[in-house]
C-alpha cells in the first residue's frame, strides 16, 4: 500500500514536473515585462471623447522630471493632459475639459490646429465652434477661451512675434485673410484687424492659406503662408500689427499644391523651415530656405502622411512623420517615420519606422505626433485611435540608438 | 446382595513370593471389605446402628476416613428418622473424628455445617417436653411419636454413605498415573478417594518393574486395587526435567509420539537413549544418555524460545485467503489455526478482489486467540480512473496555456531586447501571457487538486470494509481432585 502510495506520488511528481518544464510559467513575468517595456501605451481616459487621441502637443517645455503631453479627443470634443512622471508612468491630472459644454465646440476634425509657444508652456487650440473660432490658449491646466473669431473655421495658423509685444501670439488664417496680430484684449468697439494677403506679381491673386509659419528676422516675426496654389511667401511681419495690405518679401513656388487640412509649417532654425502637407494620398516634405527663399535637398514624398513634428535630439534634428493609414503587416494600422534633417536637407530616406508590435486595424497609428520634452530630453510621443504611445528609447533602422533609455528606473 | 458388594483385589500377581507385610495388609483388607459390604448392605435396610458398627470395624481393619465419614453418616440417618439426639451425638462425634483424621477433606465445609446442624437439633430436642422425642431406641416403644425434624436438617437431606477407591502398593511411596504419563503424576501410593468411570492406572517406582491396570471405578463401593511391585535391578531410572513445564518428551523415536511430559521420572532399560523435549514456541531440545543400570540418570532441559499462543483465522471465504502475521505468510489458505510467539502481531487476511483485514492482535501464551472475519467485496475504482483522466486533461490543458504564455512572453522579451518595432506597455500580449499563465498556472493547480483525488480515489476505503470478531480463550489443564471426583480440568474463559 505504502509502496504503491510513494510510486503514485513520484509519478505524480514527475508529471508535474514535466509538466512545469513545458507549460509553467509565472504570471508576475508579464508584470516585469510590462515595466521593462520601454514603449508607455496609455488608453483613453474616462472622457466622453470617442475619438480620442486626435492629436497630442508638448505640454511643457520645461527640462524638469517627467514630462506632459496634451491630447485632444473627437465625437466629442475633449482636452486632456497627460502627466508622465520621471519614471515614465503615465497618469491623467484632473484637468479634462469637455469642450463642447464650456466652449460650444462640437468636435474637432482630422489635424487640428494646435500649436505649442515657442517662448512658453502654453498651447493654443483653435478650432470652429458653435460661436466661430475659438481660440483657447493657456499653460496645462489652466486653458481658457482666448479670443472668438466671427468666422467659421480656421485654414492655418502660427504663433508669431508681432510687433510692440513682448511674446508670440497666435497668427490665424482664414482664407485670404490673417486675423493678428492680436491683443491681450481688444480696445473697445475696435475690430479684429484684419489683413489680407495679396501678391501683385501674381495677377489674380487670392491667397488660399494651407500653412502658416515664421521665421525670426529680428524683433519680429517674418511670415511664411504656403498657399494652396503651391507657393511659399514670406511678409513682413510688421503687416500683422496695422493690417496694411502688402506684398510678400519674396516667394518659392512648390509645385506642391497641398489639400487643406492638416500642411504645416515647421521652424527648424531662423531661416530653414520643413513644409509638410498632403495632396490626396501623396505627403510633402521638404526643407526651405526662408532667407534665399529656395529649397534645400529633395522633397519626400510620403504616402499617408497626415503630421510631422520635429525631434532634437542631442542638435541632431528629424522629422516625426505621421502617417496614420500606413499599411502594417497587413493592417492598416499606421506607422511613423523620422526623417533625418541635415544641412543638405532632408534625407528622403527614413532613419526609422516605428509602428505597434501588435498592429490593428484602422489603428491610425500616428495620426498625431508630438517631440515631449521629457527629463530634460526629448522624446518621440504618437497618438493613435484611443491610445497614446511614448518612445522612452528609439533606435534607428539601422540599429544605431537615436536616443536611450530616458526612464530612471521605472 | 452378593452381587451388589463388589470386593475387588487386584494383586499384581508376580512370581515372586509376597512379602509378610503386604501379606498383612491384604487380611486387613479383606477384613474391612468385608465389613464395609455388610454396613453398606444394613444400611440401604435402614439397620444404621449395624451399619455405623460395621463402618467402624471396617475403619478399624484399614484407617480409611471415609469410613469414619459412613459412620457419621449412619448415626446421622438415624438421628433423622427417630429424632434421636443420642444418635444425633454419635454422628457429630463421628464426622469430627472423620475431620480429625482428614483435615484436608474437601468436603470439610459441608461437613462441619453438618456438625453445626445437628448439634442444634441435640440442642432442640432436649429442650423439647418429655413427651417429645424417644430415648434414643430406634426400636424403643414409646408410645409418643418421634418429634419431626427441625427444617435446617430436613435441608442437610438424606446423607449417603461413601465408596472408596484405594490404590496402594508394595513397596509404597509409587508414582501413580492416571490414563496417560503425559498429563503427569497423579498421587503416590497409598491412595485414595473417589474416582469415576473407568481409568488406566499406572504405578512407577524406581528399581520395580511398572504395572498398569484399568479400573472401573463405581463412587458407591471399596475399589482396593494393591499393586506388589517385583524390583527390577537391571533397569535404570531418568529423571527428565525442563525449564519449561509441561514439554513434550520424545524416547529414542519421534515417530510413536510424546511418552510424556516434564518434569518425568521413570524405568528405562540401560543403555543409550536418545531424549527430545519441545514445547510450542520453544528449540527443541535434544539429549543423548548413556543409563545406567540401578542408577539415576537426570535430563534437564533447558529450552530456549518463547512462549506461544494459537492463532485461529476463520470465516466465510477465508478457503481463498492467505493469512499472514507481521507480513509473513502463515497459511497459504485459510482456515488458518496456527501457534504463534506471544507478543503483538499484525494479522492481515488477503483475498483476491476483496478488501484486505487488517488488525494489530497480542497473542498471549496459552491462549488461543480466534479471529472470525467478515470479508467485503472491493468496489471498483471508476471514480479513480475519471478523476485521473480529467488530471490528465487538466495537465495538458495547463501545459497548452502555459506553453502560449511561454511563447508571449519570449517573444516580448525578444521584441524589447531587440528595440526593433518595440513592444509597449500595452501590448496584447502582456495581457494575453497573463492571462494565460494564470490560466495555465490555475488549470496546473486544478490538474494537482484532481491527481490528488484521484489517488485519494484510489487508496480511500470506499464501501463497507472487512471486520473480524475477535475471542481470545485461555486454555489451561490443570489436575483436580474431589471427593467425588479426580481428573483434569480444563479451564476456558472469553
Amino acid at each position: 500500500m505504502r509502496t504503491t502510495m510513494m510510486s503514485a506520488l513520484s509519478a505524480l511528481s514527475a508529471l508535474g514536473l514535466a509538466a512545469s518544464s513545458l507549460g509553467a510559467c509565472k504570471w508576475t513575468e508579464f508584470d516585469d515585462l510590462e515595466n521593462q517595456t520601454w514603449v508607455d501605451s496609455t488608453s483613453k481616459p474616462d472622457v466622453k471623447s470617442t475619438d480620442y487621441g486626435i492629436a497630442v502637443q508638448r505640454g511643457s517645455r520645461s527640462a524638469g522630471d517627467g514630462g506632459r503631453l496634451v491630447v485632444l479627443g473627437a465625437g466629442e470634443a475633449t482636452y486632456s493632459e497627460l502627466v508622465y512622471s520621471a519614471k515614465g508612468a503615465s497618469s491623467f491630472p484632473p484637468t479634462s475639459i469637455g469642450l463642447k459644454a464650456l466652449y460650444g465646440i462640437p468636435n474637432i476634425a482630422q489635424q487640428p490646429v494646435l500649436l505649442a509657444d515657442p517662448s512658453s508652456d502654453d498651447i493654443s487650440l483653435i478650432v470652429g465652434s458653435d460661436n466661430g473660432i475659438a481660440m483657447l490658449t493657456g499653460a496645462m491646466g489652466t486653458l481658457k477661451l482666448y479670443q472668438l473669431f466671427n468666422l467659421a473655421a480656421p485654414d492655418a495658423a502660427t504663433y508669431m512675434l508681432a510687433p510692440t509685444r513682448a511674446q508670440p501670439l497666435p497668427l490665424v488664417a482664414v482664407g485670404e485673410n490673417v486675423l493678428g496680430a492680436l491683443l491681450p484684449a481688444l480696445p473697445a468697439a475696435a475690430t479684429q484687424p484684419t489683413c489680407k494677403l495679396t501678391d501683385t506679381a501674381t495677377a489674380g491673386f487670392k491667397a488660399q492659406v494651407r500653412a502658416l509659419g515664421v521665421v525670426r528676422t529680428g524683433a519680429t516675426d517674418d511670415v511664411l503662408v504656403w498657399d494652396a496654389g503651391g507657393k511659399l511667401y514670406k511678409y513682413p511681419g510688421t503687416v500683422f500689427n496695422g493690417c496694411a495690405t502688402q506684398n510678400p518679401l519674396g516667394s518659392v513656388d512648390t509645385t506642391f499644391q497641398a489639400d487643406a487640412g492638416g500642411a504645416q509649417i515647421l521652424s527648424i532654425d531662423a531661416t530653414h523651415v520643413v513644409l509638410q502637407g498632403h495632396k490626396g494620398d501623396i505627403g510633402y516634405l521638404r526643407v526651405y530656405d526662408a532667407a534665399t527663399m529656395t529649397a534645400v535637398g529633395e522633397a519626400a514624398m510620403v504616402p499617408g502622411m497626415r503630421t510631422a513634428a520635429l525631434l532634437d535630439v542631442g542638435g541632431s534634428q528629424l522629422v516625426i512623420v505621421g502617417v496614420p493609414s500606413a499599411v502594417v503587416g497587413g493592417q492598416a494600422a499606421g506607422q511613423v517615420m523620422l526623417f533625418q534633417l541635415s544641412a543638405a536637407g532632408l534625407n528622403t530616406v527614413p532613419a526609422a519606422t516605428l509602428h505597434d508590435a501588435q498592429p490593428e486595424n484602422n489603428q491610425s497609428f500616428g495620426r498625431g505626433v508630438a517631440a515631449m520634452p521629457f527629463n530634460g530630453k526629448q522624446v518621440i510621443a504618437v497618438a493613435a485611435d484611443n491610445e497614446i504611445f511614448v518612445y522612452f528609447r528609439a533606435n534607428l533602422a539601422d540599429g544605431t540608438i537615436l536616443y536611450d533609455e530616458t526612464r530612471q528606473g521605472r | 446382595m452378593q452381587s451388589r458388594v463388589v470386593f475387588v483385589v487386584w494383586m499384581a500377581i508376580c512370581a515372586l513370593a509376597i512379602r509378610p507385610a503386604l501379606g498383612e495388609s491384604v487380611d486387613a483388607l479383606k477384613k474391612a471389605q468385608t465389613a464395609f459390604d455388610q454396613a453398606q448392605l444394613d444400611y440401604l435396610q435402614g439397620k444404621y446402628d449395624e451399619a455405623a458398627v460395621e463402618f467402624q470395624d471396617a475403619y478399624s481393619a484399614r484407617h480409611f476416613p471415609q469410613f469414619l465419614y459412613n459412620v457419621g453418616a449412619s448415626y446421622h440417618m438415624k438421628g433423622k428418622k427417630a429424632s434421636d439426639p443420642e444418635a444425633y451425638q454419635k454422628a457429630v462425634d463421628a464426622y469430627r473424628k472423620y475431620l480429625t483424621e482428614d483435615p484436608q477433606a474437601t468436603d470439610k465445609a459441608k461437613v462441619e455445617k453438618a456438625i453445626g446442624v445437628l448439634e442444634a437439633e441435640i440442642k432442640r430436642i432436649k429442650e423439647q417436653p418429655a413427651t417429645g422425642a424417644g430415648t434414643g431406641s430406634a426400636t424403643g416403644s414409646a408410645a409418643a411419636p418421634a418429634a419431626a425434624p427441625s427444617p435446617e436438617v430436613q435441608q442437610l437431606g438424606d446423607v449417603k454413605v461413601r465408596g472408596l477407591i484405594v490404590i496402594e502398593s508394595d513397596p509404597s511411596n509409587a508414582t501413580i498415573y492416571l490414563d496417560d504419563k503425559r498429563k503427569g503424576a497423579f498421587a503416590t501410593t497409598p491412595w485414595s478417594g473417589t474416582l469415576e468411570g473407568d481409568h488406566k492406572v499406572v504405578i512407577e517406582k524406581r528399581g520395580y518393574t511398572v504395572i498398569e491396570k484399568t479400573i472401573s471405578a463405581d463412587p458407591t463401593k471399596l475399589f482396593v486395587l494393591s499393586a506388589a511391585m517385583s524390583q527390577q535391578s537391571f533397569l535404570g531410572w531418568i529423571e527428565i526435567s525442563s525449564n519449561v513445564p509441561g514439554a513434550d518428551i520424545f524416547i529414542d523415536d519421534k515417530t510413536v509420539g510424546a511418552v510424556g511430559r516434564t518434569p518425568l521420572s521413570q524405568n528405562i532399560k540401560p543403555g543409550k537413549h536418545t531424549f527430545w523435549i519441545s514445547s510450542e514456541g520453544y528449540d527443541e531440545y535434544r539429549q543423548e544418555v548413556d543409563v545406567i543400570a540401578n542408577e539415576v540418570t537426570p535430563v534437564k532441559a533447558t529450552l530456549k524460545g518463547a512462549p506461544v499462543g494459537k492463532l485461529n483465522v476463520t470465516g466465510l471465504g477465508v478457503e481463498d485467503a492467505t493469512i499472514l502475521v507481521d507480513g509473513k505468510v502463515l497459511c497459504e489458505r485459510g482456515p488458518c489455526l496456527k501457534g504463534i510467539p506471544q507478543g503483538d502481531h499484525t494479522v492481515t487476511v488477503r483475498r483476491p478482489d476483496f478488501k484486505s483485514y487488517s488488525r494489530k492482535i497480542t497473542i498471549q501464551a496459552k491462549t488461543e486467540t480466534q479471529i472470525r472475519v467478515s470479508l467485503q467485496p472491493t468496489p471498483g475504482r471508476g471514480d479513480a480512473i475519471v478523476a485521473y483522466v480529467l488530471a490528465a486533461g487538466f495537465g495538458a490543458g495547463g501545459i497548452v496555456l502555459g506553453t502560449m504564455a511561454n511563447g508571449y512572453r519570449d517573444d516580448l522579451k525578444k521584441e524589447i531586447a531587440a528595440g526593433i518595432v518595440p513592444p509597449d506597455s500595452n501590448d496584447p500580449r502582456l495581457q494575453k501571457g497573463k492571462i494565460f499563465a494564470i490560466a495555465a498556472d490555475a488549470t496546473f493547480a486544478v490538474a494537482g487538486i484532481t491527481a490528488l483525488t484521484a489517488i485519494y480515489y484510489t487508496f480511500r476505503e470506499k464501501g463497507t470494509p472487512s471486520t473480524g470478531l475477535i475471542d481470545v480463550r485461555a486454555l489451561a489443564l490443570r489436575p483436580e481432585i474431589g471427593p467425588g471426583y479426580a481428573g483434569l480440568g480444563m479451564g476456558v474463559s472469553w
